[in-house]
C-alpha cells in the first residue's frame, strides 16, 4: 500500500483523524451523525480540491467543484450500503461530478487543458519542483493524470479505481503502468540536464 | 540524482491540499450539511420567475402546443425549454413520463435512431437526478413497463446504486443497453413500421405490420442485431445509425435459446 493510502493527523482540536475515515465513522455519518459527517467532508475537502487541481481545473473552479462534491455526498451517503467501500464511492462521486461539470460546459475531458500555469494560487506553493510536475502532468490525458492520482497519490487499488472509471482492472493495471512511464519520460524531458 | 516524479507528484498534492485551509473546509463542510437537496434553488427560482413573466401570458400558450412534441418536431425545442423552466421553479425535474411518452410515439413512428438516442439520454439525466429509482421507474412504466424492459433498465439501476453515478459512467452504460430497451418496447399492434428502416420524416409509415413479423419488408435482409445479454461488464454496442439494427423481430424472446 502507498504510504499516502493511510494518512493521520491530529486536529486543532487534539482529536484524532485517520484518511480514510473508518467504517464505524462511515457508518455513523451514513446513519445520520451529522457531526461525524460534517468532520469527514471537512477532511475530504483539501483532497478533493487537489485532485481536480491535478486534474487540470484552475483553484477556484476546483474548490467550487469539491462544494459540490460534498453536496452531492451529503444527499448520496444514506445509500452507501458498504461503509468499507466509502474511499471508492467518494472518489467515484468526485469523478462523477468532474465528468458532469465537463458536459455541463459542453467539454470533453480529452480537450481539458491545464488552467493558466501557474494558476495565480501555485504563487504560494511555487517551487521548481512543482512547476515541473505540474508542466508533465499538464501533458498527460485527463485520464491518465487523474488514473495516476487515484493509484499513486491516494493509494487506491486498481480494482477499486477500475470501479470508479468503469475500465477492467486489468485496463486500469495497463494504463496506470503507461501513464506513469510517460510522465517519467515527459519528466526527465522537462529537468535541466545538469551537464 | 535520478529525479523521482512520483515522489513528487506526491509532494505537489500534499501542496495543493496544505493550501486549503482548514477554516475553508470548514466553512464548504458546513455550507454542504446545510444545503437542501434543492441547492441554489431561491437564486435560480428568481431568475426563472422573472424570465417566465417577461416571456409573457401568450407563452403559455405556445408551450401548450409544443408539450405534445417529439424530438424532430419543430417545437420540441421549445417544449424542452419550457420544461428546463418549470424545473428551475420546482417542478416535475425529470419529465421521465413524458420523455417515456416521446420514446413511444418515435417508436411508433419507425424512428428508432431517434427513440434509441432519446432513451440513452433520458437514463443518462435519470440516474443524476436526486431520486433516481423513482424517476427510472416512472420512466420504465412510461414505456408500457415490460418485464423485459423494467429488466434493462434494472441493469443500469445496478450501476447506480450504492454510488452516485454520474457523467461518462452511465453513459456508456445507457448506451449499451439502450438498444435492447428500444427492440423490446410493447408498442400497439397497429403502430409499428419501419423499425429497421431509415428515420421516416414524414411520420408514420402507411403500412402495418402484423405483430412478430415486422422488419423491413422489401429490402434487404436485416444484419444481426447486438446480443441481448449485454451485461455491465460488456463492451458497448456499435452506435446505432438509421437503417441499420435488426428491428424484425421485435416482440420476440431474443437471446433465449
Amino acid at each position: 500500500m502507498p504510504e499516502s493510502k493511510r494518512q493521520s493527523r491530529i486536529d486543532g482540536s487534539g482529536l484524532f483523524r485517520a484518511w480514510p475515515p473508518s467504517p464505524e465513522r462511515v457508518a455513523a455519518a451514513r446513519d445520520g451523525d451529522r457531526i461525524v459527517l460534517g468532520e469527514i467532508l471537512e477532511q475530504g475537502f483539501p483532497k478533493l480540491v487537489a485532485f481536480y487541481r491535478g486534474s487540470g481545473l484552475r483553484h477556484a473552479d476546483a474548490d467550487e467543484l469539491a462544494s459540490e462534491a460534498l453536496e452531492g455526498m451529503v444527499r448520496n451517503i444514506p445509500k452507501l450500503r458498504e461503509a468499507a467501500a466509502f474511499e471508492a464511492w467518494f472518489w467515484s462521486v468526485a469523478r462523477n461530478r468532474f465528468r458532469s461539470r465537463l458536459r455541463k460546459k459542453g467539454r470533453d475531458e480529452r480537450e481539458l487543458e491545464y488552467g493558466p500555469v501557474p494558476d495565480p494560487s501555485d504563487l504560494l506553493i511555487e517551487t521548481e519542483e512543482h512547476s515541473i510536475i505540474r508542466e508533465a502532468m499538464k501533458q498527460l490525458s485527463v485520464r491518465d493524470r487523474q488514473v495516476l492520482w487515484l493509484r499513486e497519490v491516494e493509494g487506491l487499488s486498481h480494482d477499486e479505481i477500475a470501479g470508479r472509471m468503469m475500465m477492467a482492472t486489468g485496463a486500469v493495471r495497463v494504463a496506470a503502468l503507461r501513464a506513469r512511464r510517460r510522465l517519467a519520460d515527459i519528466y526527465e524531458g522537462l529537468h535541466p540536464d545538469p551537464d | 540524482m535520478a529525479h523521482d516524479p512520483i515522489s513528487d507528484l506526491k509532494r505537489y498534492a500534499a501542496a495543493l491540499e496544505a493550501q486549503v485551509s482548514g477554516e475553508r473546509s470548514r466553512q464548504a463542510a458546513r455550507a454542504a450539511l446545510h444545503t437542501p437537496s434543492g441547492r441554489r434553488a431561491p437564486r435560480r427560482a428568481v431568475v426563472a420567475i422573472a424570465a417566465t413573466v417577461l416571456m409573457g401570458v401568450s407563452n403559455v400558450a405556445l408551450a401548450t402546443v409544443a408539450d405534445p412534441a417529439v424530438p424532430g418536431d419543430t417545437l420540441y425545442g421549445v417544449d424542452r425549454a419550457y420544461e428546463r423552466v418549470g424545473a428551475l421553479v420546482g417542478f416535475d425535474t425529470t419529465n421521465a413520463g413524458e420523455r417515456a411518452t416521446e420514446v413511444m410515439v418515435l417508436q411508433e413512428r419507425g424512428k428508432s435512431a431517434e427513440a434509441l438516442a432519446l432513451v440513452q439520454e433520458t437514463l443518462t439525466r435519470l440516474i443524476e437526478s436526486d431520486d433516481p429509482e423513482s424517476a427510472v421507474e416512472e420512466f420504465t412504466e412510461g414505456l408500457g413497463n415490460s418485464d423485459t424492459v423494467k429488466a434493462k433498465v434494472r441493469e443500469i439501476l445496478e450501476v447506480a446504486k450504492g454510488v452516485e453515478t454520474t457523467g461518462f459512467n452511465v453513459s456508456e452504460k445507457a448506451k449499451t443497453i439502450g438498444q435492447s430497451i428500444i427492440e423490446n418496447l410493447e408498442l400497439p399492434d397497429n403502430a409499428r413500421g419501419n423499425p429497421g428502416g431509415p428515420a421516416d420524416p414524414q411520420g408514420p409509415p402507411d403500412v402495418t405490420v402484423p405483430d412478430g413479423a415486422q422488419g423491413n419488408p422489401g429490402g434487404p435482409a436485416d444484419p444481426p442485431g447486438p446480443p441481448d445479454d449485454q451485461g455491465p461488464d460488456n463492451p458497448p454496442s456499435p452506435p446505432v445509425t438509421p437503417g441499420q439494427g435488426n428491428q424484425g423481430n421485435q416482440g420476440q424472446n431474443r437471446g433465449t435459446p
